[in-house]
């Protein structure tokens, strides 16, 4: 159920992030917004729909941006096992886990992305990119973190599977 | 048992991880040899229809704010743009008799222009990525013609080239990516140098010979040079410049296009790029 309840939550936060987002960056960055409602969808529910909502969000993504299908998907899927990571050492996520989790996340997303891009053939540099892309879009991320997880907890709590998984 | 056997798989952390990162890999794959440009292509059109509604929406509200927060200053530029407008107009007055001038002179001379007729296709900008890519996405694909390697400019010049063709639509590398380098010359001098993309969205044009004189306000144009664009489209201005450690100077450009507020691009669609990789000698 949550899987589908995914789709267009994430097919919208796609079109934003092509459309939206740019408008209000810093530098390069810009708020990852399906890196971070994948991010807190797999911190609420079960590994599998985690990895569900990254090929979903990922693939919708490439389809709207240069990078070959599936080039951000590697991204999102590692930060989901890095949240089960997490999940499985701690009670439950709080604050700070969860702020060390989008920054952690963040990197690990984008240094894939830039990784694939530049195996896929594109010209891109890796320690310029770092300070003028993935630096502004890791300060953004901690902060949207917050309302982004507040929505998609409500959202996941109110899913029929939710208790189930737990 | 079946499905004892998906959870067994499943609950392998490692093992899943793997399955994943493979099927990534796939899909990639298939995706760079072209592969999957059909299913792009069906899920991509519906995805793009919506995408360039929430773009007109985007520079709306943009545009929007910009106008808000400029509203203070109204006043004052207006004021700065009537005094402007007097000087331009006395300029008009001599750049008018310059003209008659030229025209004059021009018949004397049997000299003739000759232009090269371009054919543009005009298309709206539906999405934009500006973060490790600088690229913007068209509405415009193969079934108006576009072809990949194809010039798109404005107006005000030139904003990049198609990287990627659907049906309908197209996407742009920008001038301004890092990837991106176009052969260019300065208007004045005939310096011929290379405009590079920065990190930082600016224009750079690097390898101008150190005897050539730069001077700021010198337009940028295309050189035509390796036969990826046509010559004497205009780039930009130079703003500043600097001799090199090597042999050569530098050069900060400043476009005229503003790549955050691109609402509509030209695709010239009578230039094919030349592939010069025939005369490659293998060497």
């Amino acid at each position: 159920m949550g899987n589908w309840l995914g789709a267009p939550l994430l097919v919208l936060a796609a079109i934003l992030q092509v459309t939206f987002t740019p408008q209000i960056r810093i530098l390069g960055g810009e708020p990852d917004l399906i890196f971070l409602i994948v991010l807190s969808w797999a911190a609420n529910a079960r590994l599998e729909q985690g990895v569900a909502w990254a090929f979903v969000g990922g693939i919708t993504y490439d389809l709207l941006s240069a990078g070959p299908t599936g080039a951000s998907v590697p991204g999102l899927v590692a930060a989901v096992f890095l949240v089960d990571v997490v999940r499985r050492q701690v009670f439950s996520i709080g604050l700070i886990s969860l702020l060390l989790l989008v920054a952690l996340g963040t990197l690990v997303n984008k240094l894939f992305y830039i990784a694939i891009l530049s195996i896929a053939g594109f010209n891109v540099r890796l320690f310029d990119l770092f300070g003028y892309v993935v630096l502004p879009t890791l300060a953004y991320n901690l902060v949207a973190i917050l309302p982004i997880y507040w929505f998609v907890r409500r959202m996941r709590i109110r899913t029929p599977d939710a208790r189930v998984a737990g | 048992m079946n499905q004892t056997f998906r959870r067994g798989w499943r609950s392998n952390r490692t093992v899943f991880f793997i399955v994943c990162m493979l099927l990534c890999a796939g899909l990639i794959a298939a995706s760079s040899a072209g592969l999957l440009t059909p299913v792009e292509s069906v899920i991509g059109t519906p995805l793009n229809a919506v995408s360039g509604f929430f773009n007109r929406a985007a520079l709306v509200m943009t545009n929007a704010v910009a106008d808000l927060a400029e509203f203070q200053s109204l006043q004052e530029r207006n004021a700065e743009l009537e005094t402007a407008l007097a000087r331009f107009q006395s300029e008009l007055v001599e750049l008018r008799e310059i003209a008659s001038d030229y025209r004059r002179l021009a018949n004397l001379l049997n000299y003739t222009t000759t232009t090269i007729g371009q054919e543009f296709v005009t298309a709206e900008v539906i999405a934009v990525q500006q973060d490790v890519l600088r690229t913007i996405t068209i509405n415009r694909g193969a079934r108006d013609g576009i072809s990949v390697g194809m010039p798109v400019v404005t107006e005000l010049g030139l904003v990049g080239r198609v990287i990627g063709v659907q049906a309908n639509a197209s996407r742009v590398l920008l001038i301004t990516d890092p990837g991106s380098a176009v052969s260019a010359r300065l208007q004045t001098t005939r310096a011929e140098g290379t405009v590079r993309g920065q990190i930082s969205g600016n224009l750079e044009m690097t390898f101008i010979p150190l005897g050539e004189q730069v001077q700021n306000g010198d337009l940028v144009i295309t050189s035509g040079l390796g036969g990826n664009l046509p010559p004497d489209l205009l780039i930009g201005q130079v703003t500043s410049s600097r001799a090199g450690e090597s042999v050569y100077q530098t050069a900060q450009i400043r476009s005229l296009v503003n790549f955050d507020t691109l609402e509509f691009v030209l695709v010239i669609t009578n230039f094919q790029p030349i592939d010069l990789s025939a005369f490659d000698t293998g060497n």
